[in-house]
């Protein structure tokens, strides 16, 4: 295995993918789409309705276009609503009970309640090989080392889908997450005689490379062998991207994917996180097996190229639980794919910026999403991690940035420290337009995120209580 | 009619063995999980030494 393996010159069929015209994609997506609204408007009555409703049958989807004007959107509201009159799986379910052979639960980070999904033994194999698809691209093979440092089993599609995608492709998987401290981790990383593949959230990325930089281990020196660092889960800057590709001397890559997905919808591929002149990568979605929409959520209209939008996601081929014309609550900017210069027709979205629409702060009027403060905080090498804190006092909105700085900047003085924060107040507010009060922690007194990160408190409720 | 259980997964087998041949990184792995599933169920399916 190479540094540089090309996945489609590697795989015949990931080249057919490739290859196709995009009237052929939307041909395959059609066929696909009115199979799986043949099965459900028998098996679910939860989708049936909703057909009813439009008066749509299956057989009356004729067009692509027809479906998106047609068929109702769901949300996560609609599933627990679904789920709280027919548990545990809800009228969606669409397989025989008896058929579940897995069961899937969203993190519960929203705070709205946890969607429950049931799959079919197909619907496993089909996890894997959504875990498999993009990690074939980035350049896994079989017999590669791979240091899966999601958390395993569980609940979570991500406690599923890694084990079940490197098992497949045939390499040698280490789940180190969650049963393992950091320390731990880097401790068998170095017996391990070679790692070539690391899948992690970009912020477990950042922990584990900080963890090894305070050490004195430079990733490229101790791990040679590596070819792929594969992120997931959240935003980025690229000056952090950028070093860690140099720490770690391989490139990154980063795919989309969500429980809804049934594993990864899309990836950057052996691309990378990087597009030209340094710009960002693109992620190139995986339509052949997800229908994406990405429509302005105010009015549900298409979004144009370039532009951010809320990603829309109908399975084409999912059993159980499937999702159709699902309003993810994701944001991403969204790049057509006559616009991508990937060389294929499958639609694309910025890499390294995807965020949620709910996780947007309103802030002295301004919309702020905390992946715009992450990507301003992590510009800056200096930095271990950070909490943000948005609360009231004497009716004021104040905002309160903890950072610590890293392991490995340590001996720094206090004016170089006074330096950075002052930095990383003046990258805050180019980013959002607000001003935040940036001050200083110990690392021990932040919160450790062995998988997604929740970095911010929203406690201005508390302060308007009389 | 009953069907030979054993002799239907000694020829799913050796499909499944033709399919492993294939040199196509993405569905190389995927074969060789069939191919092994089929096998492990031979081998519990087994009940008396002669092979």
């Amino acid at each position: 295995m190479t540094k540089d393996a090309d996945p489609f010159a590697d795989s015949a069929l990931l080249a057919r993918f490739a290859g196709l015209t995009r009237p052929e994609l939307e041909a395959l997506q059609l066929a696909k789409l009115r199979r799986q609204m043949t099965r459900l408007q028998a098996s679910s009555p939860y989708y049936a309705e909703r057909m009813a409703k439009a008066g749509l049958t299956a057989d009356a989807i004729t067009s692509l276009e027809l479906f998106a004007e047609r068929f109702p959107t769901s949300s996560k509201a609609d599933f627990l609503a679904d789920q709280q009159a027919h548990p545990p799986f809800g009228a969606r379910l669409g397989i025989a009970r008896e058929q579940v052979a897995l069961v899937n639960m969203t993190g519960g980070t929203s705070g709205q309640g946890q969607e429950i999904y049931g799959r079919s033994q197909r619907d496993v194999h089909q996890l894997g090989y959504l875990h498999a698809l993009p990690w074939v691209m980035a350049g896994l093979r079989a017999g590669d080392v791979a240091v899966n440092c999601v958390p395993a089993g569980g609940m979570t599609t991500g406690g599923w889908g890694p084990g079940e995608g490197l098992r497949i492709i045939g390499a040698t998987a280490f789940h180190v997450g969650g049963g393992l401290s950091t320390d731990a981790k880097i401790d068998l990383m170095l017996t391990l005689g070679g790692v070539n593949f690391i899948y992690a959230s970009t912020n477990y990325l950042h922990t584990l490379t900080e963890a090894l930089l305070g050490r004195g281990i430079t990733p490229r020196d101790a791990f040679p062998d590596m070819h792929g660092l594969f992120i997931a889960a959240e935003g980025y800057p690229l000056e952090w991207a950028a070093k860690i590709e140099e720490h770690w001397g391989c490139r990154l890559q980063e795919g989309y994917g969500s429980t809804q997905c049934n594993g990864f919808a899309g990836s950057t591929g052996s691309a990378g996180v990087f597009g030209k002149d340094g710009a960002r990568g693109l992620i190139s979605l995986f339509e052949w097996e997800t229908l994406f929409e990405v429509v302005d959520p105010d009015t549900l209209q298409p979004t144009l190229s370039g532009e951010v939008g809320e990603l829309v996601a109908t399975n084409l081929s999912v059993e159980g639980s499937p999702v159709i014309r699902f309003r993810t609550g994701d944001a991403a900017r969204y790049v057509a794919w006559q616009d991508a210069g990937t060389g294929k027709v499958w639609k694309t979205i910025e890499a390294g910026s995807i965020g949620r629409f709910d996780d947007m702060m309103k802030i002295r009027g301004n919309n702020v999403w905390p992946t715009a403060i992450d990507a301003a905080v992590f510009a800056h090498d200096e930095v271990g991690d950070y909490a943000g804190r948005v609360y009231t006092e004497a009716g004021k909105t104040e905002i309160e940035v903890r950072l610590a700085f890293a392991d490995h900047c340590a001996g720094l003085s206090a004016d170089e420290r006074d330096r950075v924060i002052g930095s990383v107040r003046e990258a805050i507010k180019a980013r959002t337009n607000v001003w935040m009060a940036v001050v200083e922690c110990a690392r021990a007194d932040l919160p450790e995120f062995a998988y997604k990160a929740r970095r911010w408190k929203d406690e201005r409720q508390q302060g308007y209580r009389l | 009619m009953t069907i030979d259980d054993d002799a239907v997964l000694r020829a799913m087998l050796a499909q499944a063995e033709r399919l492993c041949a294939t040199g196509d990184a993405l569905l190389k792995g995927q074969y060789e999980h069939l191919r092994a599933r089929i096998d492990a169920l031979i081998e519990l399916r087994r009940v008396s030494a002669a092979a």
